[in-house]
């Protein structure tokens, strides 16, 4: 028993140190970068420790000193308490989606296996949605606790499309576990290490296209980031995070980055192998035309875990050239193409599926 | 361990309702609903029923309650503005109701609990779930989706505008 929960705590803490706080804080310096570099300027590159630049990296501590060193402004009129715990509710509903996510196969240590996911859930995938509905309660609580009409506005419209895009994106995932008969990730990514004629791995945007084509607008959506980033809309209502200020205005931030990275290994599991790679077996390169590459298991597991971290860092930056790419949607268009043309789409894609795994 | 979070989930989920009751502010109310929902998936969680769990935050925690406060929001109802109305001719009606649903339940539990209940199977897990909703409780299942598709026409027919005259339109 003690050893069970030492050993889930350690997973928790290598996930939070490993994966998902270094990369959200380096992408708040990759995201003002990358901007840079599409928009041909020069981006952030002016703190400096000891006159050492490193590409404006330090510009990550300049940050998060200047935030928490602010004044950390409550509006009279405002539910302090409320107002308070918003933007932890955004930060653990991202941060507690990423604990059934497998980001290694299972390894043997001391004769023991020990699974590279902290709690492998029966119900997997409706883990997902469910806290990844939890994430709402972020932007309603902050928006109504301001006790502020655009605040309040900017949750509404934060509400709607929020609502709108899960119910999308839970159609979507049902055609993925269709396909697998599962709704265990494990199984969803053992499932996409197989291959069709030895050399086109079976992975989901291959058996899942139309779900994969839907999922990802949904969950930028969710994520609330341009082009779908109505509830803050800056330059129309400020939004919901309006009255936030210092620290917790940063923790708005943090969360927001924190879930490119969970959608990033969502997406890297489900429709494109999750830790697989393709062609690698247990026991090395399999290839299609037989030829096998023999590899110690040491060096399979690293390559299957570097792989999962590839795809993960891949993602994000697709997500941030996707943000930087295209306008803001106007309000009637976003929840028109939710209701009107992904759901339908969605729901044709799982009436086709059922028939196909029938057939 | 598992009795201290029994007592914790249902300290958690009483306390939810009677916050829901006793509050003016119509978000706090919600809130307190929402405290005692999820109070409730981990009771299910307790009773080895994930998949039950995992609906009751998703369905409740995740869209009905976020719905009851689009409501509240969209109407902006404040506390400042609402007025404590005295339930003052249907009282003893409000009284009656609540005294006949506890004689109800006290019905029920000494009739034998809820020995009466779906029994999910082995462990409610999601192919235990599946397995007794959709072969033994089919039939029922389906009514029930009828019944709610009914009520979604219902709404939808009675929030609908009127649709617009051919005149109208030029």
């Amino acid at each position: 028993m003690l050893t069970l929960i030492l050993i889930s705590l350690a997973k928790v803490v290598a996930i939070l140190l490993v994966i998902i706080l270094p990369l959200a804080t380096l992408l708040t310096w990759v995201e003002r970068k990358q901007s840079a570099v599409m928009q041909d300027r020069l981006g952030a590159n002016r703190a400096d420790i000891l006159g050492l630049r490193v590409w404006g990296l330090f510009n990550i501590i300049a940050d998060g000193i200047k935030s928490f060193s602010k004044e950390d402004w409550v509006p009279p009129f405002a539910n302090r308490f409320l107002f308070n715990i918003a933007p932890f509710v955004g930060l653990f509903a991202a941060m507690v989606t990423f604990a059934v996510i497998p980001f290694g196969p299972p390894i043997h240590i001391a004769g023991q296996e020990i699974a590279l996911q902290v709690a492998d859930l029966n119900v997997g995938f409706l883990y997902i949605l469910a806290f990844g509905s939890m994430g709402v309660y972020s932007v309603v609580l902050a928006g109504w606790s301001s006790n502020n009409k655009y605040a309040q506005l900017g949750a509404m419209r934060g509400i709607s499309q929020m609502i709108s895009y899960e119910v999308v994106l839970g159609l979507a995932l049902v055609g993925v576990v269709l396909v697998h008969g599962s709704v265990r990730l494990p199984d969803i990514v053992a499932g996409q290490g197989e291959h069709w004629f030895g050399w086109i791995p079976k992975w989901g945007v291959f058996t899942q296209p139309l779900a994969f084509l839907l999922f990802l607008p949904a969950a930028i959506a969710e994520t609330k980031r341009v082009p779908f980033d109505i509830p803050e809309g800056e330059s129309e209502i400020i939004g919901y995070n309006l009255e936030y200020s210092g620290a917790k205005f940063a923790l708005f931030l943090l969360g927001e980055f924190i879930e490119i990275v969970v959608l990033s290994a969502l997406l890297a599991t489900l429709f494109f192998g999750g830790w697989q790679v393709p062609w690698l077996a247990d026991s090395g390169f399999v290839f299609g035309n037989g030829a096998t590459v023999e590899m110690a298991p040491l060096v399979v597991t690293v390559l299957r875990i570097a792989s999962f971290l590839l795809k993960v860092v891949f993602f994000c930056w697709l997500q941030l050239l996707i943000r930087w790419t295209l306008p803001r949607f106007r309000f009637d268009h976003l929840l028109r193409l939710g209701w009107r043309e992904m759901l339908p789409l969605a729901l044709l894609n799982v009436v086709v599926t059922a028939f196909v795994m029938l057939s | 361990m598992e009795g201290i979070l029994f007592v914790l989930l249902s300290v958690l989920a009483l306390g939810g309702g009677l916050w829901v009751l006793l509050r003016r502010s119509p978000v706090d109310s919600a809130l307190g609903l929402l405290t005692t929902m999820v109070a409730i998936a981990g009771h299910y969680m307790l009773l080895d029923a994930p998949f039950l769990a995992a609906v009751q935050l998703i369905v409740y925690g995740g869209a009905v309650i976020i719905l009851f406060l689009f409501v509240i929001m969209l109407l902006n109802l404040r506390q400042d503005r609402l007025r404590a109305r005295r339930l003052a001719a249907g009282r003893w009606v409000y009284a009656l109701a609540g005294v006949a649903v506890l004689f109800c339940l006290a019905g029920i539990f000494l009739a034998g609990g809820t020995s009466g209940a779906v029994d999910a199977g082995p462990s409610g897990t999601v192919e235990a779930f599946g397995e007794a909703l959709f072969r033994r409780w089919v039939y029922p299942f389906e009514l029930t989706s009828v019944l709610l598709l009914a009520a979604l026409v219902g709404a939808v027919a009675l929030t609908r505008h009127a649709a617009p005259k051919a005149e109208d339109k030029a």
